[in-house]
């Protein structure tokens, strides 16, 4: 079954290198055509200690297609572990090779006595998205890389951080960092690999977890249940990256029970938080509520875990009502309807219809049919700006792809990242109508 | 269906010479099944003809018209698009001979084929 998709949200399963990328002095190493390594980054990853433009490449031609291109791969891993230096080396199949059928695993194998570790992982584009591609870049590193390392004892309060995928995400590297910031403020020590100067030595911490957490409807659910099975360490899925007040506590409260942690002190510290919180949002009531242009009812398009994370605090903590939500991620079906099932668990019984499509134009024109009570609020990608200019709605971008403004560090996680999804929300509002 | 091969080789078991250099092609003929050895194509050199100007080009590529392929073990980039225009497909590679024919020879009945 094939059909022409408008505007797809998502790159191919060699996108999954961006994971690598985002793992300090980890190289990925494409065997690939010469232009796949700059199609899956595009502008999102960025420079860095290594990047797009000086990834090592086996630039697959026909000469490899007809004569394979596994000895090609052999030179360039053997000149890549000689000139750059890198702690772990991770080949990445693309969908011509796949194709042609070289043997990554075998090529890889010759590489097991090497000074760095290399792995390998098959990413063909045909075979899935970048998400699950970055899912299958962490099953690899655990199956090929962790579970050879000595075992260790494990560490008291170490949690292992999950979900946000690296660099396709433009809001990754900051929810990261306040996931962080939350898990160590109930008293745990946090432990993510990805991000600048983490690399390989939380890498190497992983197994020593007392638990994972997965804050994610789907991405990285194989991956928990895989080092559960390789290191017998538990692990929590919560599925709503939280943000806002409301969520955030309830985040709080999910981890500390999980951890055994006495409650009584979190309570005072989610009080407190709650205090500061709802102090910017009463004072700012007026920008909010007498606003004329603000909307009533909402639409998200974006992935599965940004869009659940926006409604949530919407309805929530804000209050608004929830058109239908698009999932545009291809989230593969075996997770559809438990993924629905979240959108049907706000507070007052609010319920909301999920719809997954990959297809810009199927969406716009969904959307364009739906009554909103006045101007819509979309909340998705650079792709829905011109449907929410085309309806006087509101628009806020989320999601890749992005292009709307620069992300360094901000987030829309945690207590600070819900008043900040405010300030960028009205900071829209403004500027359309002023 | 058959095609012709040619291959930049100075001691008939790897590809060896690069395009501009080599003194010889050995041509081969590939059929279902099996490679049959032509002949021998020697290369006569001009004093007065750059061995990387057009005209030469146009010398090396009149001796190897009735070949679909050329293997050599480097090649330059205005070699290659001199040929390609010509319809003769270059291929930089360091393979043995006995490779390059069980190959082709694989590849005859395969998807991805060499022509």
């Amino acid at each position: 079954m094939s059909e022409i998709l408008d505007e797809p949200r998502y790159v191919c399963a060699l996108g999954g290198a961006q994971s690598v990328q985002a793992i300090y002095r980890a190289v990925p190493i494409f065997h690939s055509g010469p232009g796949c390594a700059a199609r899956v980054s595009g502008s999102s990853s960025g420079t860095g200690y290594l990047a797009t433009n000086t990834f090592p490449c086996t630039n697959i031609a026909e000469t490899e297609v007809i004569f394979g291109g596994e000895g090609k791969l052999y030179d360039i891993i053997e000149n890549s572990l000689k000139v750059i230096d890198g702690d772990l080396f991770v080949v990445l199949s693309g969908c011509t090779t796949e194709i042609v059928g070289d043997d990554l695993e075998q090529v890889v194998g010759d590489f097991k006595d090497a000074d760095k570790p290399v792995i390998s992982v098959n990413t063909p584009g045909f075979k899935g998205t970048n998400y699950e591609g970055h899912e299958w870049v962490v099953d690899a590193i655990i199956n090929q890389y962790l579970t050879r390392l000595p075992k260790g004892e494990k560490i008291k309060g170490l949690v292992n951080i999950w979900g946000p995928v690296p660099s396709h995400d433009p809001y990754w590297i900051g929810d990261l960092r306040e996931l962080e910031n939350l898990i160590r403020e109930i008293g745990l020590t946090p432990n993510i690999i990805f991000g600048e100067h983490r690399g390989i030595k939380n890498l190497n911490k992983v197994p020593l977890a007392e638990f994972n957490l997965l804050v994610s409807p789907w991405v990285g659910l194989n991956n928990v249940k895989l080092l559960e099975e390789k290191f017998g360490t538990p692990y929590l899925h919560y599925p709503t990256l939280p943000s806002g007040a409301h969520e955030t506590s309830a985040f709080l409260r999910s981890v500390a029970q999980f951890a055994k942690i006495d409650l009584a002190p979190i309570e005072e510290i989610i009080a407190l938080h709650e205090e500061e919180y709802y102090y910017h949002l009463e004072r700012n009531v007026s920008v909010f509520f007498e606003n004329r242009t603000a909307s009533k009812m909402f639409s998200t398009v974006s992935t599965a875990s940004r869009a659940l994370s926006v409604a949530k605090f919407l309805v929530n903590d804000f209050g608004l009502m929830p058109n239908k939500q698009y999932i545009t991620e291809n989230v593969p079906v075996e997770h559809q309807d438990r993924i629905a099932g979240y959108f049907k668990e706000f507070r007052y019984g609010v319920e909301a219809e999920t719809i997954f499509t990959t297809d810009g134009y199927n969406i716009q024109e969904q959307i364009e049919k739906e009554y909103y009570f006045g101007p819509p609020l979309i909340v998705g990608s650079i792709f829905e700006k011109k449907i929410a200019k085309k309806l006087n709605g509101n628009f806020l971008c989320v999601s890749s792809p992005f292009q709307q403004k620069v992300v360094l560090h901000s987030s829309y996680v945690g207590y600070h990242g819900g008043l900040k999804f405010l300030e960028d929300l009205f900071t829209g509002v403004y500027q359309t109508y002023n | 269906m058959s095609y012709r091969i040619a291959i930049a080789s100075s001691d008939g078991e790897s590809v060896n010479q690069h395009f501009g250099q080599a003194g010889n092609f050995l041509i081969y003929e590939v059929s279902e099944g099996h490679v049959d050895f032509i002949e021998d194509r020697e290369v006569i050199f001009d004093p007065e003809i750059h061995t990387q100007s057009d005209a030469n080009f146009e010398r090396v590529t009149i001796l190897l018209s009735d070949c679909k392929a050329v293997f050599v073990l480097k090649i330059g980039e205005r070699a290659i698009r001199y040929l390609l225009v010509n319809g003769i497909k270059s291929f930089a590679v360091n393979f043995s001979l006995n490779f390059i024919f069980t190959t082709l020879i694989k590849r005859q009945n395969s998807r991805i084929k060499l022509l």
